[in-house]
């Protein structure tokens, strides 16, 4: 009896573990270190003080917050837009074809990701890949210039998280019990109405953990932003990784983190209040 | 009464090359109650699909009130379904969904209100308004199913199998109970069941099906006491097929007697269970022949040799179509 209560414990334990050490403990360590003070040389000093917070409230972050929010939003918009239809489509098709679009929205995964969005510098850039096509059919006559612009920083967003809302959407599709549309249709309801008063609802877990893992990391995703982006579009992760890194200021960065963190639940939770489900597809 | 509502003409549909339906033609009256029999795959639940626009037939065509509906979409036809797993929304309390069909119509709410109170009230299910359909039971949920579709007063309601996960109990008084709807609302039934009691029970006329035919159509005494194949006639109820001189008879077992008669045959099993008792016979010829006798026990034991026969007026002669 007693040795079967240590069995489970033991077999639980490597899951607390990892919270404790990776989840939580990174999390407190930053939110102590956002109220200590940047050491002249190197590190940081345990005088505790309120000052990275005022200057994270100050117009200049808070105006690129708001950037970054604004970038995420629309990336977020513009891949529930293009994801949710494929991810529908998907889950509609026989089990071949579902095996065949799975393995090549899986394919670019095998590649790092850096590599990939220097492919799209080859594309984006001034009587590159892109350019070169739209001007062999005439469809320009100068070259578009999208390298470094907002809409490239936009496309490489898309790029990267669309597949997590593809298949959020698409496991969510897989599991819809097609009566209840039938049962819909059957009572009076357009193609149109049983969609939105069926389909969308029954598959409104999928698109709220696609938004999830798209919102989030949208945040994060800096590199893109640097490498499509040039230096004209500064975001919140740039600054964070920026003063990591050149700034040396790291008290700074967790500030700038904890805040970061706080806007993204926030965010989140207001997703999960206006679409009424309380389940995520794969996630809660 | 003998008004014609609906129309099948010579309906025929495949799935991926195999035949399901092979031409079947049908006229049901107003206020019928048809009730579709035949084992699972004969093509009963296609036949209704059809009728409700979930499925569009290869050939022929669906005629309702006068009108060829064949290629209109399911939500322009004036029939409902109720279907074999409920197909409750989830995410709607009863109210909503019994409420659905009328909401669409952009009927106003109060009405809607009223109309779902008495739905409610026919189903015996006062009062469940605000459950979820999560937290209700089989029975409750099938009773909400069906005031669903009944609140739309359509001219043609469809059920498929719509007691096939209930008790015994609950099945035999939802029965009552769709009789008794079926004759307050004088809506047309088409009714689904692998069941021959429920048909016989239920129905004005049965239709029997085999391999995507209609083996016989006909009322339940018709197909009870003058089957037309042998399909039909071992399908319903307890039925001897005896071949004899190249032609083949259906003899209900409750008319078989026993020790009257000049058939030599051997008891090979016997089963007494509560107020009926069966006796199989095996035959000089090797066929073989079940008596049921009820309300009592009969003196005979396994490895008797005894003779059997019946009544020349009660041998159905029947097409053999099951060798």
């Amino acid at each position: 009896m007693k040795n079967k209560k240590l069995g489970q414990w033991l077999l639980r334990l490597p899951v607390y573990l990892y919270t404790i050490l990776f989840v939580i403990f990174p999390i407190v360590y930053m939110f102590i270190l956002s109220f200590l003070t940047k050491a002249h040389t190197w590190g940081f000093t345990f005088n505790l003080t309120l000052d990275n917070y005022r200057k994270v409230f100050s117009s200049f972050y808070m105006g690129i917050f708001f950037d970054s929010l604004k970038l995420a939003f629309i990336t977020t918009s513009l891949v529930l837009l293009i994801g949710y239809p494929f991810g529908y489509f998907m889950g509609r098709l026989n089990d071949t074809w579902k095996k065949r679009l799975l393995i090549l929205i899986m394919i670019p995964f095998w590649t790092s990701g850096l590599i990939r969005l220097n492919g799209w510098v080859i594309i984006f850039r001034s009587n590159g890949v892109l350019d070169k096509i739209l001007m062999f059919f005439n469809i320009i006559d100068k070259p578009l210039k999208l390298l470094y612009s907002y809409p490239a920083v936009v496309i490489g967003m898309i790029y990267f998280l669309l597949p997590f809302m593809i298949l959020a959407v698409y496991s969510s599709v897989e599991k819809m019990d097609w009566s209840l549309v039938e049962a819909a249709r059957d009572l009076g309801a357009s193609k149109f109405e049983a969609f939105k008063s069926i389909t969308l609802k029954q598959t409104m877990p999928g698109i709220l953990s696609g938004i999830v893992l798209t919102f989030v990391p949208s945040m994060g995703l800096f590199y893109v932003a640097e490498i499509l982006g040039g230096n004209k579009i500064v975001l919140i992760s740039t600054v964070i990784s920026e003063q990591l890194t050149k700034g040396r200021n790291t008290p700074f960065a967790a500030a700038l983190s904890v805040i970061l963190m706080l806007l993204t639940s926030l965010i989140l939770s207001l997703y999960k209040k206006f679409s009424k489900t309380n389940e995520l597809e794969g996630l809660f | 009464m003998s008004e014609v509502i609906l129309q099948l003409k010579d309906i025929k549909k495949s799935f991926d090359g195999l035949e399901v339906l092979k031409g079947i033609s049908l006229d049901i009256k107003k206020g019928e109650f048809i009730t579709l029999l035949g084992s699972s795959g004969c093509g009963k639940t296609t036949t209704i699909r059809i009728i409700a626009g979930l499925e569009t037939a290869d050939s022929g065509s669906v005629i309702l009130n006068g009108k060829d509906i064949t290629n209109f979409e399911p939500n322009k036809r004036d029939v409902n379904t109720v279907f074999q797993n409920y197909a409750l929304f989830p995410n709607m309390n009863v109210e909503e969904n019994i409420g659905y069909g009328l909401k669409i119509k952009k009927i106003s709410k109060s009405e809607i209100k009223k109309e779902v109170k008495e739905a409610l009230n026919l189903v015996q299910l006062e009062g469940f308004e605000s459950r979820m359909p999560d937290s209700l039971s089989g029975g409750q949920k099938q009773r909400v199913a069906i005031a669903r579709a009944i609140v739309n007063k359509p001219s043609v309601l469809l059920l498929d199998e719509p007691l096939g996960a209930l008790d015994l109990v609950l099945r035999r008084q939802m029965q009552e109970e769709l009789k008794r709807i079926q004759r307050t609302l004088g809506i047309t039934f088409i009714y689904i069941t692998h069941d021959q009691e429920e048909a016989l029970n239920m129905s004005t006329r049965i239709v029997v099906m085999n391999e995507g035919l209609f083996e016989q159509i006909g009322t339940p005494n018709e197909i009870y006491y003058s089957p037309k194949t042998s399909y039909v006639a071992s399908f319903v109820g307890e039925t001897n097929i005896y071949r004899k001189d190249g032609k083949t008879y259906a003899i209900r077992s409750e008319n078989v007697n026993l020790n009257n008669g000049d058939l030599k045959c051997k008891v090979i099993e016997k089963s007494f269970i509560g107020g009926q008792s069966k006796v199989k016979y095996l035959l000089e010829d090797n066929q073989i022949i079940t008596s049921s006798h009820n309300g009592m026990d009969v003196l005979v034991s396994v490895g008797d040799t005894v003779f059997i026969g019946w009544d020349k007026c009660v041998q159905v002669e029947v097409i053999d179509n099951e060798k």
